[in-house]
C-alpha cells in the first residue's frame, strides 16, 4: 500500500495543486445470520481501492477508483473536478494547520474473529436461534454476527504517512411475536444487529447470547398481552441502549460543524446549535456532561488519526449542561478560528471524508441505577431502540422503544407495549436529574449512522449509563 | 464502460474457475459523479469508479455469498477457499435455486459522459437566482452510469446499462427554506430552471412561519412527500418476504379494498415513462406487477426464493446478493396520477395543510399498519378556503400510512420521478383527509 500510495501522491503533487491527500483502503467484512433455523446470510466481502482529494486554487476535487494500476486517470479526474469547482466559487477553502506525522496504529483485540472456525460461529447462531424458537408464540427468531476489518494508509502533500488497522466485532439476537396486526419484538443486547466493539471474538463470548435468548423471547410473547402505554407527562428513565440513540440524534448530529455551517442542509439538515449559542446556551441540566472521545479503548468511533491525519482527541461538547464545543474538520475549524479536533472519516476508499461522530459519550453520574429506580415514586422505564425520528435542526424528536415498565414507589412493575416518548431536545436534557454511575456505563456500538451524499455509513460509539428525565410526554399507540 | 463482450469473457473465465455445484456471478461497474453546493458555493465535488463482483454459490442444501472489488487471481482464489470452508461448516438446510436462462426485451438506453463542467454551469445559474432574491443556495447534482451483468450455472447471461441524473435545489432565508428535487434520464431531461424557480418561491413565501396547533387536518402532500410515504409502504408491505413472514399488511388484507378506490400502484422496470432497469440482480427480466388496483392491494414483488415458496414466478425484483436475505423490493414504482392539477387539489381544501416534503420518516413503530412518524420541512403552509393562507412552522405527524392511503380523496396530474431503493418511483401529489399531526417544532 505504502509504495503505490507514494506514487499516487507524487503524481498528484506535480499537478501544481495547493494540497493533496491520498487514502488507500482495504475492507473485509463477514456477515452471518440465522433466521428461523435457516442460514440466511453467509456473506464474505472484500473491497480495495483508493481516493484522492485535491485542493486547487482553494477549491475541492475528489475522485476514487478500484483500479490502482490506472491511478493517473483518477488523479486527473480529481484535478479536473477541482478546476470546475474553482470556476464557481468566490471564496477559497483554507485548512487549519496540523503537524504531519509518519506512524502506524492497530486497534486492540485478543482473538481474531476471522480465524475462528465457521462451525463455532454458526453453532452459536443456530443454538441461540433454537432457544428463541422453542418459546411458544415466537414467529420470527433472528441471530446475527458481523466482523469488520479495515487496513488503510493516509498520505498527504504536507508529509503525513499514517497506516491504521481496525478490527471490530458485533452480534445480537431478536425475537418477534406476531398476532394479527400486532407485531412485538425484543432484542438483546440491542436491536438492529446487537452491540459492536473494537474487539475480537472475546467480545462475542462476553455477550452471553445463549443465556439471554429465552428471556427476550418470553418478553416478546408477553408484550402481545400487555397494554399500550397510556399517554401522559411523567418521569422517564431510559436504559443505555435507548439513551445511546438519544445522545446520537440530539447531541451528536447537531454538534457536527458541517451541519451547523449548512453543508448538509439540502440532505440531512442543519442544527439548532448555531455559532452564536456556543458557550452561552444551556443545553442540559448541570449534571449533563457530553464528550467526543476518539481515544476510548473499544468504541467504534475510536482511532489514532482521522482521515485528514489529525490525531484522535477527547473534547467537551456539553460541560455542566452548557453547550461548549463542536465536532470539526480542518476546513470547518479554520472558519471558527480553531484547529480541527479530528472527526473526519470516510466510508471506505470511494467516499470523501466528512465530519462524523467519534464516541459521543454522556459521562456517568454519581448514583447507582438501582438508587435511581428506588428514588422514583412514579414514572416509566423504557428499553431498547424501536423507532426514531428528529427534525432537520435536531429539536423535535420522537423515539419508540421495544418495552416499557411502570415504576411505582421505587419499584419496577407492570409491562407496557408500544412505548414512545417525544419532546424538544434542550427541554428534555434540561430535565435530566439523575445519571447512573460508572458501574452501568458502557460504550454502545452503532455501525449504521447515515450521512452525506452519496450516503456514507459510519461506525460510531456512544458511552452512556441509564438516566432519568422529568416531565416527559410519553405514550403508546 | 467494459461493454457486453468484455464482461461476458470475464465472467465466463471466473465461472470456469469456481468449483461449486451451483454458481451465480453478478458484476456491477459504475461511474458516479456528484456536485454538492451550499452557502452559494460548491463545497463537495466528487467522482467514483466502482466495481463489485458478487459470487453466490450453492452445494446441495448449503449456500453462501461473497463479494469483492479486487479482481486479481490471488484475491479470487482466496475467496473461493473461504467459501469452501463456509459451505463445509454449515448444516444442510436450504437449497440455492437459480433462475433459468431468460429472454430480454431490447431496450434503448442513451449513455452519456458525466461532466463536472456542465454541472458547474448549472450550479452557477441556480446560485444566481438566489443571489438576486437575497437568499442562500444549496443542493446537489449527480450523474450516474452503470453496467450490470449476471451469469449463472444454468446458462443465464444478462447484460444491461442504467444511466440517470438527479438534481436537488434548495434556498434558505433567515426564517424559511424551499426545496425541489427530480431524477431524469440525464441532466438535460431535468428542468433546473423550474426546479429552482419553485424552490425559490417556496422559500420566499415561507418567510416568518406561524404556529399551528397539531391535530387532524386535511393535507395536500406534494410528490416529494408522497415518495416518502411510498418508501415506507413498499419497505414494510410490498416485499413477498415480509408477506410470507406475516409482517406486511398484505398478509392480512391481500385482495381487500383497504385503500381509496382512486389508488392504483404498479411496478414496471421496462416502462419508458420511468428510468429503465431491464432486469434484477438474479438476471430475471422486470415484470409489470399491479401492486394496488382501485384501492385493492393485489400482490407483492418476488425474487426467485420467495416465488418458489408461493409457487409463483419471480417478478424480477431481487436485490444484490449480499442484501438478498432482506427479500425483494419494488424498484420502479408508479403511483398512477389523477386528472386534476395540484392547484385544484389545494382549492378544494376548506382548512388544511400543504406539505412540500417530509423528513426522517420511520415506521418501525408498527410495521404492519406502517404507523410512521416524521416531520414536515422546506415549505409547510396553511390552506384556508382553497387558498394558501400563510406559512406555518414544521409539524410532526404520527400516522398509519395504510390508513392514509385509505383516506386519499384526490390525486394530482403532476408527477415527479425520484430515486427509490436503488431504483425509481414516479409519484403524484395527494389530497388526504384526517392526517394526524402530533407535535410542533420551533421553525
Amino acid at each position: 500500500m505504502r509504495e503505490i500510495g507514494r506514487e499516487i501522491l507524487n503524481y498528484a503533487s506535480r499537478l501544481g495543486v495547493d494540497y493533496v491527500d491520498v487514502r488507500i483502503v482495504r475492507r473485509q467484512r463477514e456477515e452471518l445470520s440465522v433466521k428461523n433455523g435457516v442460514l440466511e446470510t453467509a456473506n464474505i466481502n472484500e473491497t480495495y481501492g483508493f481516493g484522492v482529494r485535491i485542493l486547487y486554487k482553494g477549491a475541492w476535487g475528489f475522485a476514487s477508483s478500484f483500479n490502482l494500476e490506472n491511478f493517473k486517470s483518477t488523479v486527473d479526474k480529481a484535478f479536473a473536478i477541482a478546476k470546475a469547482t474553482s470556476s464557481v466559487n468566490k471564496n477559497k477553502v483554507s485548512l487549519s494547520p496540523i503537524n504531519p506525522v509518519k506512524t502506524q496504529w492497530k486497534s486492540s483485540y485478543k482473538i481474531d474473529p476471522f480465524l475462528i472456525p465457521f462451525e463455532k460461529k454458526l453453532n452459536l447462531l443456530f443454538e441461540s436461534n433454537r432457544i428463541m424458537r422453542e418459546v411458544s408464540g415466537i414467529s420470527i427468531a433472528l441471530s446475527e454476527m458481523e466482523f469488520f476489518k479495515e487496513d488503510k494508509i493516509f498520505l498527504s502533500s504536507e508529509g503525513s504517512e499514517i497506516e491504521q488497522s481496525i478490527l471490530e466485532s458485533g452480534a445480537g439476537i431478536s425475537a418477534f411475536a406476531i398476532e394479527g396486526d400486532d407485531i412485538q419484538r425484543r432484542s438483546y443486547p440491542n436491536s438492529f444487529g446487537g452491540d459492536y466493539r473494537k474487539a475480537g471474538w472475546e467480545f462475542i463470548e462476553e455477550l452471553n447470547l445463549l443465556e439471554n435468548a429465552e428471556v427476550i423471547a418470553k418478553e416478546a410473547v408477553a408484550l402481545l398481552k400487555a397494554e399500550p402505554l397510556p399517554e401522559m407527562v411523567t418521569t422517564l428513565i431510559l436504559d443505555g441502549t435507548q439513551l445511546a440513540l438519544q445522545v446520537h440524534e440530539s447531541c451528536g448530529h447537531p454538534t457536527e460543524l458541517d451541519r451547523v455551517l449548512g453543508t448538509e442542509a439540502s440532505f440531512a439538515g442543519t442544527s439548532f446549535l448555531t455559532l452564536d449559542k456556543r458557550g452561552k446556551f444551556q443545553y442540559g441540566s448541570e449534571i449533563v456532561n457530553i464528550v467526543a472521545d476518539a481515544t476510548h479503548s473499544y468504541g467504534l468511533g475510536s482511532f489514532a488519526y482521522d482521515d485528514e491525519g489529525v490525531p484522535a482527541q477527547k473534547s467537551f461538547l456539553v460541560k455542566n449542561g452548557l453547550f461548549v464545543g463542536y465536532l470539526t474538520s480542518r476546513e470547518t475549524a479554520g472558519i471558527i478560528g480553531e484547529n480541527s479536533n479530528g472527526t473526519m472519516r470516510a466510508d471506505g476508499w470511494n467516499r470523501i471524508p466528512i465530519i462524523r461522530m467519534t464516541n459521543i459519550n454522556l459521562l456517568p453520574g454519581d448514583k447507582s441505577f438501582e438508587e435511581i429506580i428506588e428514588s422514583t415514586d412514579d414514572g416509566i422505564y423504557m428499553s431498547t431502540v424501536k423507532n426514531w425520528s428528529i427534525d432537520d435542526k435536531r429539536l423535535n424528536f420522537h423515539f419508540g422503544c421495544e418495552i416499557a415498565y411502570e415504576i411505582k414507589n421505587g419499584k419496577i412493575g407492570k409491562m407496557y407495549k408500544n412505548p414512545y416518548y417525544t419532546g424538544i431536545t434542550y427541554e428534555f436534557w434540561r430535565n435530566c436529574d439523575a445519571i447512573a454511575n460508572e458501574k452501568s456505563w458502557r460504550v454502545w456500538g452503532v455501525p449504521n449512522c447515515g450521512k452525506g451524499e452519496p450516503i456514507q455509513t459510519a461506525r460510531v460509539g456512544h458511552g452512556v449509563s441509564p438516566a432519568r428525565f422529568r416531565r416527559v410526554k410519553v405514550g403508546g399507540k | 464502460m467494459w461493454g457486453k463482450e468484455r464482461v461476458y469473457d470475464f465472467l465466463e473465465k471466473i465461472m470456469k474457475k469456481i468449483p461449486f455445484e451451483k454458481k451465480e456471478l453478478v458484476l456491477s461497474i459504475s461511474s458516479e459523479e456528484l456536485t454538492r453546493f451550499a452557502n452559494n458555493m460548491i463545497h463537495q465535488n466528487v467522482a467514483e469508479e466502482n466495481l463489485i463482483l458478487f459470487l453466490r454459490i450453492g452445494e446441495g442444501r448449503k449456500k453462501a455469498v461473497a463479494s469483492l472489488s479486487n479482481l486479481d487471481s490471488e484475491s479470487i482464489d482466496n475467496l473461493i477457499k473461504i467459501l469452501k470452508l463456509l459451505i463445509q461448516n454449515q448444516p444442510d438446510i436450504e437449497e440455492l435455486i437459480l433462475p433459468k436462462p431468460q429472454v430480454y426485451k431490447e431496450m434503448k438506453i442513451e449513455l452519456f459522459n458525466p461532466s463536472p463542467d456542465k454541472r458547474a454551469e448549472i450550479v452557477k445559474k441556480i446560485i444566481k437566482k438566489g443571489e438576486e432574491k437575497g437568499v442562500d443556495t444549496y443542493g446537489s447534482i449527480s450523474e450516474s452510469i452503470n453496467e450490470l451483468s449476471v451469469m449463472n450455472s444454468n446458462g443465464l447471461f444478462a447484460y444491461g446499462t442504467l444511466c440517470y441524473a438527479h438534481g436537488k435545489t434548495m434556498y434558505i432565508s433567515e426564517s424559511s427554506s424551499g426545496y425541489q428535487e427530480c431524477a431524469g434520464k440525464d441532466l438535460d431531461s431535468i428542468d433546473f430552471e423550474i426546479l429552482s424557480e419553485v424552490a425559490l418561491k417556496k422559500c420566499l413565501d415561507g418567510k416568518n412561519p406561524e404556529d399551528l396547533e397539531p391535530g387532524k387536518y386535511e393535507v395536500v402532500l406534494e410528490p416529494l412527500a408522497v415518495v416518502e410515504l411510498m418508501e415506507q409502504i413498499s419497505y414494510f408491505g410490498f416485499s413477498a418476504k415480509a408477506m410470507q413472514e406475516k409482517r406486511s399488511f398484505l398478509s392480512l388484507y391481500q385482495g381487500q379494498r383497504i385503500f381509496s378506490p382512486l389508488v392504483n400502484i404498479y411496478d414496471d422496470g421496462l416502462d419508458e415513462k420511468g428510468i429503465i432497469i431491464p432486469f434484477d440482480f438474479e438476471g430475471v427480466p422486470k415484470r409489470h406487477v399491479d401492486l394496488v388496483k382501485e384501492g385493492v392491494p393485489l400482490s407483492p414483488v418476488y425474487d426467485t426464493a420467495t416465488a418458489i415458496k408461493d409457487k409463483k414466478e419471480s417478478t424480477g425484483h431481487a436485490l444484490p446478493p449480499t442484501d438478498s436475505s432482506f427479500g425483494p423490493l419494488p424498484s420502479n414504482l408508479f403511483f398512477v396520477p389523477g386528472n386534476k392539477k395540484l392547484e385544484d387539489l389545494i382549492s378544494s381544501v376548506e382548512r388544511g395543510i400543504l406539505v412540500t416534503r417530509f423528513h426522517y420518516v420511520n415506521a418501525f413503530l408498527d410495521p404492519i399498519k406502517v404507523l410512521a412518524t416524521g416531520m414536515t420541512r422546506d415549505g409547510t403552509f396553511l390552506i384556508e378556503k382553497g387558498k394558501i393562507k400563510k406559512p406555518i412552522k414544521n409539524l410532526r405527524f404520527t400516522q398509519s400510512f395504510v390508513e392514509a392511503l385509505g383516506n386519499v380523496e384526490e390525486i394530482s396530474s403532476e408527477k415527479v420521478i425520484l430515486p427509490f431503493f436503488g431504483g425509481f418511483c414516479s409519484v403524484p401529489g395527494l389530497k388526504i383527509k384526517e392526517f394526524n399531526f402530533t407535535g410542533v417544532t420551533e421553525f
